[in-house]
């Protein structure tokens, strides 16, 4: 929000989103105090998000920003339904480590989840086999609890370049349902194919070295080149498990 | 003698903003802004390369989106009232600073711009900028591409190919109308690829894309020529890969030259320096203090104390670094011809609005680095990914993975817990508009204007800067707001259509206000459902 914008707040509103950005301050605090802090918050805030963003998101940024700070829209908000009253669950791959899960529960299932008493659920995890049809024998699924409210979740895959699909189940003691099943999500490979059907090894880590990915001195490093590549799209290093 | 291309690729795109129902209204200023500071400033590289008989080559994707904002009359009046508005400020900045010796001769700089801005805008091209993008295609020194219909980030609607088509063929269909001309290639949005996404470009007619650099490193099939020659796909489209060196050379506002001491500071406006009295008439929300463009300081290191901006050093700086750059890329090649048996190509690929809007000398810059290719460079040749692809030329076939150009290189930016509520509502929206097709698959007169007013409000709900917007922290609430409000459009015609009950004078409102893509076919939505999700039953 802009310093002008904060002015305008009463001091009880200040502290209202204080206290939502997790300001500290004490009770006397003034109101100008207050609101150098608030905007400090969104400084320190700002510059951290700032740091985590590739090259190509920070220039992207400025094309958003004409005025410092958050500006208040003049648009209406309109509000969006909280359920479509369908039971249902979608995947999506964030990153090769990362997926996210979403989903909606029909009323019916609410309801006759809520007079199970003891009931909960769970989002099972499995991979499946390159046709996407059923699960791999070698492949331990997993589950994850979630509450009955909860309607998101981010899944830590356990590696790459494998396809996985979600169930989203129902357990009353002994008993499980599945609710509904997800699309499937293929996680990619991140590795480097040397190209040795075509070119010697050489010839391909001097093409590295002209990539900019790799030092054509250094052979110690060939190890680590998918996570240097990723690393030189945007400072910083993809943990690479698997 | 060996050579090899180097291939300057400029992404041109804005979100689609129009607020007919406001007098004034501050995000417009974002698109005026990249008028002045952008647009025009390349149109006059162009022109300057153009008049000097330089054959240049160079590739521009214009979004959908900003093409229909171009040619909008409304925008158009806009942008000349914001151009006179600039020039009525430089004339106060005038007297406030006279005798200045600091500052009065860069109030000058930005009174000449905004008076050439206007100027062109009005008489050379007519308001009409597009075709002046257009004339410089005819003439053979543009190759001018496209991207999806609402700049969507593809890989998070795979699940929904309908919906990727409908994106591809309208952006298709409306770079036809406005220049005329089929685009050879396409600009992914975000560079976000997913193998699969190939056949909706090729049925689309366009022959290449562009990928991020780890899309191709990491293809199910290694490439000896890594990202300097393009990888074929097994449907005939090629993928060209992204350089990284000269992608930093550039962006990077730390090793990169932008970030030069010598060029001018870029949020150090007057807008945030001087009393708010002094620039009410300036701007479009009272009280709000904005960029006004007029930036009187340069970088001068990492200091609050910054010296006032000197444009002949700046200019000295800018020789300087196209010459770097271009040296850079003939060794680059020189090292690359010796081990390639192909004639490797550099992809250098930059957001249009780095030049000018937030790198003050970008466009000098790049008239510069273009001059020397074309002119005193041997053994480098500026070419487009068409004209590489026109001669037959050794090629590896494979898929690219999964990639963008965001942050760790996937889709962190455009899903993450500040925006991934966008999704439910989006994707139902799809997944509904998909039924509307079924239900209604040949209608005409009003409803079928009610059914493309949906799809088109489907399609603005999906553009990838709300959710990067709400990721990086801008105008988190305007961007709420719109996609709210473009899926609170859509509900309300699928209620309506249901009950049959759509208002035909909010309707043709609505029609006005989001009045893009106006030869849009709902029927292009026709969803194959994605599978059939729930099941039930014991394990």
């Amino acid at each position: 929000m802009t310093k002008e914008k904060l002015q305008e707040l009463t001091l009880e509103a200040l502290q209202e989103l204080a206290n939502r950005e997790d300001v500290s301050f004490t009770p006397e605090i003034t109101r100008e105090a207050l609101i150098e802090l608030i905007l400090e918050e969104e400084e320190d805030d700002k510059s951290e998000s700032e740091k985590a963003n590739s090259e190509a998101m920070r220039v992207k940024e400025r094309k958003f920003e004409n005025v410092k700070g958050e500006a208040v829209s003049r648009l209406t908000e309109y509000e969006l339904p909280d359920s479509y009253n369908e039971t249902k669950i979608t995947f999506l791959l964030r990153d090769p480590l990362w997926a996210f899960a979403y989903w909606d529960i029909k009323e019916s299932h609410i309801e006759k989840i809520e007079s199970l008493g003891e009931a909960s659920l769970i989002l099972r995890v499995y991979q499946v086999d390159e046709e996407g049809k059923g699960t791999r024998a070698e492949a331990q699924p997993f589950e994850i609890p979630v509450k009955l409210t909860d309607r998101k979740w981010y899944i830590n895959l356990p590696k790459t370049g494998l396809k996985y699909r979600l169930k989203l189940i129902l357990r009353s003691g002994t008993h499980k349902e599945v609710l509904c099943e997800s699309n499937t999500v293929e996680s990619p490979a991140i590795s480097l194919n040397p190209a040795a059907d075509y070119v010697s090894d050489e010839q391909f880590r001097t093409m590295l070295a002209v990539s900019g990915i790799l030092d054509p001195d250094d052979s110690s490093e060939a190890g680590g080149i998918p996570q240097r590549i990723i690393s030189l799209l945007d400072n910083q290093y993809l943990q690479i498990q698997g | 003698m060996s050579y090899g291309f180097l291939s300057i690729v400029l992404h041109a795109h804005l979100p689609f903003v129009r607020h007919p129902e406001f007098e004034r209204f501050l995000e417009e200023e974002w698109f005026f802004e990249a008028i002045s500071e952008t647009y025009l400033p390349l149109l006059r590289v162009f022109n300057n390369l153009k008049r000097d008989k330089i054959p240049f080559r160079v590739t521009l994707s214009m979004s959908p989106t900003l093409t229909a904002m171009l040619t909008d009359e409304l925008l158009q009046d806009r942008y000349a009232k914001y151009c006179r508005q600039r020039l009525d400020l430089a004339e106060r900045e005038a007297e406030r600073t006279a005798g200045d010796e600091r500052f009065s001769p860069l109030v000058e700089m930005y009174r000449r711009l905004y008076e050439q801005d206007l100027d062109d805008f009005e008489n050379l091209y007519k308001r009409n900028l597009a075709k002046g993008f257009r004339a410089f295609e005819k003439e053979g020194f543009l190759e001018l591409i496209t991207t999806s219909a609402t700049h969507c980030f593809l890989p998070l609607y795979r699940e929904y190919p309908h919906n990727v088509e409908m994106q591809i063929h309208t952006a298709v269909i409306a770079h036809g109308r406005i220049f005329g001309s089929s685009p050879a290639g396409f600009w992914l949005p975000e560079c976000g690829y997913y193998p699969g996404l190939e056949r909706f470009i090729k049925i689309n007619g366009m022959k290449y894309f562009f990928t991020a650099a780890h899309g191709i490193l990491f293809a199910d099939h290694g490439s000896p020529y890594g990202v300097y020659a393009p990888m074929m796909l097994p449907n005939g489209t090629a993928a060209f890969g992204r350089d990284i060196p000269s992608s930093r050379a550039v962006w990077s506002s730390d090793v990169g030259y932008p970030g030069d001491f010598s060029y001018r500071d870029y949020y150090r406006d007057i807008g945030f320096d001087l009393p708010l009295d002094y620039l009410k008439p300036w701007l479009p929300v009272d009280g709000v203090r904005v960029n006004t463009g007029f930036k009187y300081y340069s970088i001068t290191g990492k200091t609050d104390e910054k010296e006032p901006y000197r444009p002949q050093e700046a200019s000295k700086k800018v020789e300087e670094h196209a010459e770097n750059f271009v040296y850079s890329r003939i060794k680059q090649l020189a090292k690359l011809t010796r081990i390639m048996d192909t004639p490797p190509i550099i992809i250098s690929p930059y957001d249009a609005e780095l030049f000018g809007h937030w790198w003050f000398e970008g466009p000098q810059w790049l008239e510069s680095v273009i001059r020397k290719v074309c002119t005193t460079a041997e053994n480098i040749i500026l070419a487009t990914p068409g004209d590489y692809l026109s001669k037959k030329r050794e090629t590896v076939t494979g898929t690219p993975s999964l990639s963008s150009w965001g942050n760790n290189g996937y889709a962190e930016v455009w899903l993450d817990s500040k925006n991934d509520w966008i999704y439910r509502h989006v994707h139902k929206a799809i997944e509904r508009m998909g039924e509307l097709v079924e239900r209604f698959p040949n209608e005409t007169g009003l409803k079928q204007r009610t059914l493309n007013q949906a799809a088109r409000e489907v399609l603005l709900s999906q553009a990838s800067d709300w959710p990067f917007i709400m990721k990086t922290g801008t105008a988190v609430q305007y961007a709420t707001r719109r996609i709210k409000e473009h899926l609170y459009n859509f509900n309300r015609i699928y209620d309506g259509l249901c009950r049959n009950t759509v208002s035909t004078e909010w309707l043709t409102r609505l029609e006005k206000k989001n009045n893009l893509f106006c030869d849009i076919d709902y029927r292009l939505f026709a969803a194959k459902k994605p599978a059939e999700q729930e099941i039930t039953g014991a394990r």
